[in-house]
């Protein structure tokens, strides 16, 4: 279970985020959707730590992530998959997770089976292409087999292949109670993948509820609805 | 929560598993060897005693090794790394004590390096028929392990002030440039209190005790502080 509650961030005279308050219940995909710039990877490094909010809080399970004895076996965090060290091969990088969250090395073995990196372990990062990264990414979140996962643009840069792929784990991972946030600006993957969309503009949520709850009844599409909920949106 | 040794091993691996800090660990050891011909080739103006042979080795394992570790503590943010350690361990000012530890447990390894190298160096020397004499005492030897892991956190503390690898190793070079200036003789009062090299350089030479507040105030300026001030920006900067 995620919960955010009235988080705000200010950058100078921008603020980033107003007053976000939103839940994710296990067993649900909640895609968190905006435009590039309107708060969705700023709301998730506060969800996770890495930015501190000026006001508001998030907790993951009742508790604040800083508070987690080992947040790696509660939540799986995917970020921003350029944030890896391009000297490092990818089994090297995954191994140092796994060792720090204390799981066991074959974990990380197994991890780049499942995401289909074993032939490209021992290469350096900095040779991976961008969906490959992605994957690395995602076996890292995946590695203390959390029941919460927070993901932002998991789909950035895959092939349909791995699209499809992802979106069948996401789904699975669900089905088993587990508890997925995804951002995202692709609104077909959100749209094919997520149960509930929370919506954010100009740092605000302009809307949320499951897809039937948001449509029902405007005759609107998906992509119809969102240019009009946050169209002078961006800043 | 995850305990401090699991960290520690881990901020070792992430020190040597990246193919930089290889190729410089690899040189440093090299360089070790390489300080070595000095005594060897110049007998007749190098005291041909092991501590010479001694703080030869000491001088060439320095070189790089405070690079491998300033690019360790710099690593995270220069590579945006810090966006995956922070969120297996959010508690930082653990994860910068780990990494302080394992700067240290790599120093110590190249202590031990140093040491065989010389006494390699000696005994094939000896073995060669150069006459070597014994010269060197524990106090001498503590100050040839103090010199290498003072010489070294020099740099991870610039790495760990700094956080930018490439601001940091010009910081390092441009101070070690500017502790030139201070041996001038009428700057030399100053520097025989923050240059570190005058004041590790009597570690070196077995004068430490002699020199004892003036190695800690250049230890506290610049590995002290720089931590201390690391510490402070690591645990409130804003990782993205």
């Amino acid at each position: 279970m995620i919960s955010i509650t009235n988080l705000s961030k200010r950058y100078g005279a921008v603020n980033a985020v107003r007053d976000v308050t939103f839940e994710c219940s296990p067993g649900t995909i909640t895609g968190f959707l905006g435009a590039n710039g309107a708060g969705k990877s700023t709301t998730l490094r506060m969800l996770t730590g890495l930015t501190r909010p000026d006001a508001g809080s998030a907790t993951i399970g009742g508790k604040a992530f800083t508070d987690l004895e080992n947040p790696a076996r509660t939540v799986g965090v995917m970020l921003d998959t350029s944030a890896l060290h391009v000297g490092r091969t990818g089994r090297a990088t995954l191994r140092v997770a796994a060792m720090m969250a204390g799981v066991p090395a074959g974990r990380a073995d197994e991890l780049l089976e499942a995401t289909g990196l074993a032939g490209a372990a021992s290469r350096r990062v900095g040779t991976y292409s961008l969906g490959m990264r992605q994957r690395l990414g995602l076996a890292l979140a995946l590695l203390g087999s959390p029941a919460v996962l927070v993901l932002d643009e998991p789909a950035n840069g895959l092939d349909p292949e791995g699209i499809a792929w992802i979106r069948g784990l996401l789904r699975d991972h669900a089905t088993r109670g587990g508890t997925v946030l995804l951002s995202s600006h692709l609104l077909a993957e959100i749209q094919a993948t997520a149960d509930r969309l929370v919506i954010i503009s100009a740092g605000r949520i302009v809307a949320q509820g499951t897809l039937q709850q948001l449509l029902g009844g405007t005759g609107q599409n998906l992509e119809e609805m969102f240019l009009s909920l946050t169209a002078g949106g961006p800043r | 929560m995850i305990p401090f040794a699991t960290l520690v091993r881990a901020e070792l691996h992430k020190t040597v598993d990246v193919r930089a800090a290889r190729w410089l660990l690899l040189a440093t050891a090299l360089l070790a060897a390489a300080a070595e011909a000095i005594p060897l080739v110049f007998p007749h103006n190098v005291t041909q005693d092991r501590a010479s042979y001694l703080t030869w080795a000491a001088l060439g394992i320095s070189r790089l090794l405070p690079l491998v570790l300033l690019m360790a503590m710099t690593a995270e943010w220069s590579q945006r790394t810090a966006m995956t350690t922070f969120t297996l361990e959010p508690r930082r000012g653990r994860v910068l004590a780990a990494k302080t530890a394992a700067a240290l447990v790599i120093s110590v390894l190249a202590v031990l390096v140093a040491f065989a190298v010389a006494t390699v160096t000696v005994l094939a020397a000896s073995q060669a028929g150069r006459h070597i004499t014994g010269g060197w005492n524990w106090a001498q030897l503590a100050g040839f392990a103090l010199f290498i892991a003072g010489a070294s956190a020099v740099g991870m503390a610039i790495g760990a002030a700094l956080h930018n690898t490439a601001a940091a190793i010009v910081s390092y070079f441009v101070l070690a440039g500017l502790f030139g200036l201070l041996m001038i003789p009428a700057l030399e009062k100053v520097g025989d209190w923050i240059n570190t090299g005058q004041t590790f350089g009597w570690l070196l030479n077995g004068d430490g005790s002699r020199h004892a507040a003036q190695i800690a105030v250049s230890a506290a300026l610049w590995i002290a502080l720089p931590l201390a001030v690391g510490t402070l920006r690591t645990v409130r900067r804003e990782v993205r």
